[in-house]
């Protein structure tokens, strides 16, 4: 048990370095009011040195983690999503070896942040290993699968930081105004991560009963104030308020909490735009970006691609058929994540031939490195959370 | 700028079509089409992920109605589509059959000429060729200064081509070939796994034994027989294991959670038949299949795939009751597989006039829902000593006999056995997915990790010219080449496609205050 209550310290630890180093970049790059004299590739030199202790403080976590429960801590979404943030921290480091560029440190890094605090609201409860998971596979596969992941999520990064450059703030353009969308989605997480806090902390959930559809009874707990219920629900503790009553197919568990989230992303944006940066987030954004000529954020997304896809390849696709024909016996079932995964390396493939074959450098190309981290980001939520199918773990 | 895909080669795709057979060629030959592919697979995969297919959903409902009632309305159209079966549609499998086409039609057109012409290429290449590179640059220059660039490309590992003043440098070009190996690698593994359609290429049974039982296996053509020697059922246990105790908050949520599914079997082989009829059987093997650990044999694989979760009994035995005097007769066993007709317990006889392996009462009647010996009930007729006889039914928490009787039929033990359900597959495919996998795997790595870079240099005229050509990353050539050409003091080169900010955005750049 000690050994888990020292891995959670160390995530920490990881956590706050990564933050700070977050702080430093952004130092670095725009250098603060009142100092404009301030050594800005020292600070960048600093803040690199912080990603990589925290990205060894991180390792401690993991492999403190491991001592703790016995198997390769990447078998929930507590920790599989910590890990995937860990590896996109390596990515970065990677990337920034090649590169040696603070502006994707600035970019890079906090995604990295959202998500592993993202991680952090799921149960860390140390859950024994069900035998279709207890494999050297196990192992072999998520890590080699995460890690390729966080490396082509660098690309998102640095697709953001060409579109932010290149996106003219001044007129009315798709590109402006997808761009405001990402950053209202990202938003929308850090809403999930502050809302869900907040409520966690006052207890303002509730347990309903209701009949399924197979005509037994279920109960839902609540961990946000309750928005909606399947029909012909009956409070048993909490309050209901205003709760609206969906046909039984919808999970309003989940929906409860996505609306919530909505709310919370809708809250933070506002006050973002019209209260303390009283411009678009883009275009807050936008100076920050331009530190980086295009040539080199368009070959970072390529670079961190050409990187990343293999390891994904060998990892997510064909280690994975290895485990899915020693474990289920057949080593492609159709299964969503398995779908996903394919869907994720296809998207890239398409980036890939559309760049070489048909000259899609620069915006078209960012918009893919967009488009692949939101497939990586859905596979990892989404299928896990709503498409339930063999490997959900939730 | 020159279009330095294939080196300006002749490709048979580019050239006017003449037959129906140049049509189909240029139609699978193109980039555009794949790529077409590409997202329409992308785009029809997704689609299969919205619900559940066919193949995943409870089988106690029919399928229009399970997707009617589990997803409403949407699910009832999802049906209606053939959504629920996507992925074994004919359009499905029509796009991966024609990806396939396209990745052998594609390498053939491009690979061959590109071949041929990184093969024979010159070093000296005309003014135009050179103008035509992405980088590119001119000035003044001498032919010392060439021989000594040729020195330090060497040392960065460039391998170094001279014709006169003109020179080549050349590195990582077999990651030009990558693309190409990894096309033909997907193309295997496509081919192997659209072999796995003819049955003759794979046998796939599930095999129900009972513990202590021994089955031909279908898989092998009756060649082989298997025994279940033992069915194991661990539990995680925190109370007793403290291993497992860490896990107790868990536990007590999710209630029992599996530690182990495991069949303990000995294989044999037929030898023979015996004069009855029944095989001869010589053992090979004795070893475990157990879930991420199937038991191997030849080519055979045996999966632990289920169990059942109601373990089947074997036999009962029973105890007989004089209530009248006290005494007890027996025990007796009633195999459930072979049972007897009577038993003689010290001159009282016990005849077994039914047997209801899987006891029901239907209509007013006993009757069994299923051979299968999951909850045995017994119609005994007592005949005592004298003569005369009497009726029990007995099963479990079941006995209905009358109240006058002088005998009781009591319950004396059990024994029990789990079936566990072993999937025996084997797959002639296999080794050409593998090869195919592999292929693919190596042809990624190198057309991603080595990328083909070439340093072209001449004199022309009085000056020199300086050219350079990478497949991918034109700024890592830069930083790898810039610094020797300033070292020689050689023109530098300009990348001639870089891309530039809108104007009207430089306003809000902040560059010029550092
Ligand atoms: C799932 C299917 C496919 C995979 C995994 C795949 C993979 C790749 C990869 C990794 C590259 C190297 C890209 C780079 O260097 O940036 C490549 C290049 C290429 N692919 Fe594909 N590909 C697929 C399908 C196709 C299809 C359908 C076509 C055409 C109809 C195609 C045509 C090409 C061409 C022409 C090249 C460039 C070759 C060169 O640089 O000389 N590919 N492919």
């Amino acid at each position: 048990m000690e050994w888990i209550e020292w891995s959670s310290r160390m995530l920490f630890i990881a956590f706050f370095l990564y933050a700070i180093s977050t702080v430093l970049f952004t130092i670095a790059v725009s250098g603060m009011r009142k100092d404009r004299n301030v050594n800005r590739v020292a600070y960048g030199k600093y803040a690199f040195i912080l990603a990589i202790i925290g990205f060894v403080a991180q390792m401690t976590y993991f492999f403190m983690r491991w001592a703790g429960v016995g198997y390769a801590p990447v078998s929930n979404l507590y920790e599989y999503t910590t890990f995937f943030g860990m590896m996109m921290v390596l990515g970065f480091l990677v990337v920034y070896g090649i590169y040696k560029n603070d502006v994707l440190g600035l970019f890079a890094m906090p995604v990295a942040l959202l998500v592993i605090a993202f991680a952090s609201m799921f149960s860390s409860e140390v859950a024994p290993l069900i035998p279709a998971l207890n494999s050297v596979w196990l192992k072999i596969h998520v890590t080699t699968a995460a890690l390729g992941q966080g490396i082509l999520a660098i690309s998102f990064a640095s697709g953001l930081i060409f579109l932010l450059n290149e996106t003219s703030m001044k007129e009315q353009s798709k590109s402006r105004t997808w761009l405001e969308v990402t950053m209202f989605v990202l938003m929308c997480t850090l809403g999930f991560i502050i809302v869900s806090m907040l409520f966690k902390g006052i207890g303002a959930g509730g347990v309903v009963e209701f009949t399924n559809d197979r005509g037994q009874a279920e109960t839902y707990e609540y961990f946000m104030p309750i928005l909606f219920v399947p029909e012909g629900a009956q409070l048993l503790s909490g309050a209901s308020g205003l709760s609206l009553e969906l046909p039984n197919w919808i999970n309003t568990l989940k929906l409860n909490t996505l609306i919530w989230s909505v709310i919370g992303g809708i809250v933070i944006y506002v006050l973002l735009r019209f209260v303390i940066l009283r411009k678009r987030v883009a275009e807050a954004l936008q100076p920050l970006a331009k530190k980086v000529d295009l040539d080199l954020a368009d070959e970072i997304s390529y670079r961190s691609i050409a990187i990343g896809l293999p390891v994904f390849i060998l990892g997510g696709l064909i280690f994975a058929m290895i485990w899915a024909q020693i474990a289920w016996n057949r080593f492609w079932g159709w299964d969503p994540k398995e779908v996903w995964a394919l869907i994720t390396m296809l998207t890239y493939i398409y980036y890939l031939h559309m760049r070489i074959q048909r000259g899609w450098t620069g915006t078209k190309a960012a918009w893919l490195c967009v488009g692949g981290f939101g497939i990586i980001m859905f596979n990892l939520v989404f299928v896990n959370l709503v498409i339930a199918g063999l490997h959900s773990y939730a | 700028m020159l279009d330095m895909k294939y080196e300006g080669a002749d490709l048979r795709s580019k050239r006017r079509p003449k037959s129906v057979i140049d049509r189909v060629w240029n139609f699978f030959a193109s980039v555009k089409v794949g790529l077409w592919l590409i997202a329409l697979i992308i785009v029809g995969s997704a689609i299969g992920t919205i619900f559940p297919q066919e193949m995943y959903i409870p089988q106690q409902l029919p399928p229009e109605q399970y997707y009617l009632e589990e997803y409403g309305t949407p699910g009832s159209i999802y049906y209606a589509l053939g959504f629920h079966n996507l992925y074994t549609s004919w359009w499905y499998i029509g796009l991966i059959v024609m990806l396939t086409l396209s990745l052998i039609v594609v390498s053939i057109d491009r690979g061959v000429p590109l071949y041929k012409a990184l093969k024979n290429q010159p070093v000296r290449r005309t003014e135009r060729f050179m103008k035509g590179q992405r980088l590119f640059g001119q000035g003044e220059g001498t032919e010392a200064q060439i021989d000594e660039m040729e020195a330090s490309l060497k040392k960065k590992r460039y391998n170094v081509k001279r014709d006169g003043d003109a020179l080549l440098a050349e590195k990582h070009r077999f990651g030009r070939w990558g693309p190409y190996v990894n096309h033909v690698g997907l193309v295997i593994f496509f081919l192997g796994a659209m072999l796995r359609v003819f049955p003759a290429f794979h046998t796939d049974t599930l095999e129900w034994v009972r513990e202590g039982d021994t089955v031909s296996l279908e898989a092998t053509d009756g060649e082989y027989y298997l025994r279940n020697d033992q069915f194991i059922l661990e539990m995680y246990d925190p109370e007793n294991n403290e291993e497992d105790a860490k896990f107790a908050a868990a536990i007590e949520k999710a209630g029992a959670v599996p530690k182990n599914y495991e069949t303990e079997l000995t294989l044999f082989k037929k030898t023979g038949t015996n004069e009855d009829g029944s095989p001869q059987l010589e053992q090979v093997d004795v070893g475990s299949t157990k879930v991420n650990h199937p038991f191997k044999f030849e080519k055979y694989e045996v999966y632990q795939e289920q169990y059942s979760s109601r373990p089947e009994f074997l036999s009962m035995s029973f105890m007989l009751a004089d209530k009248q005097t006290g005494d007890e007769y027996g025990p007796f066993k009633v195999d459930l597989e072979n049972p007897e007709k009577s038993y003689d317990l010290n001159g009282v006889t016990v005849t077994l006039k039914d047997l209801y392996p899987d006891f029901e009462v239907k209509d007013g009647q006993p009757n069994t829902k299923s051979p299968r010996a999951l909850n045995p009930a017994f119609f005994f007729n007592v005949e005592s000593p004298e003569g005369e006889t009497e009726s029990n039914l007995i099963g479990i928490r079941l006995n209905v006999a009358d109240e006058e009787n002088r005998y009781e039929v009591q319950f004396a033990g059990t024994e029990m056995a789990s079936t566990s359900g072993l999937r025996v597959k084997s797959d002639s495919t296999y080794p050409i997915l593998i090869v195919g996998a592999t292929i693919f795997m190596i042809g990624i790595v190198m057309g991603m990790y080595w990328p083909h870079r070439r340093v072209w240099i001449r004199r022309h005229e009085d000056e020199v010219l300086v050219a350079g050509f990478t497949n991918k990353n034109p700024s890592s050539l830069r930083r790898e080449v810039s610094p020797l050409l300033e070292q020689t003091g050689l023109p530098m080169w300009e990348d001639q496609a870089r891309f530039t900010s809108k104007p009207e955005n430089e306003s809000t750049d902040e560059r010029g205050e550092s």
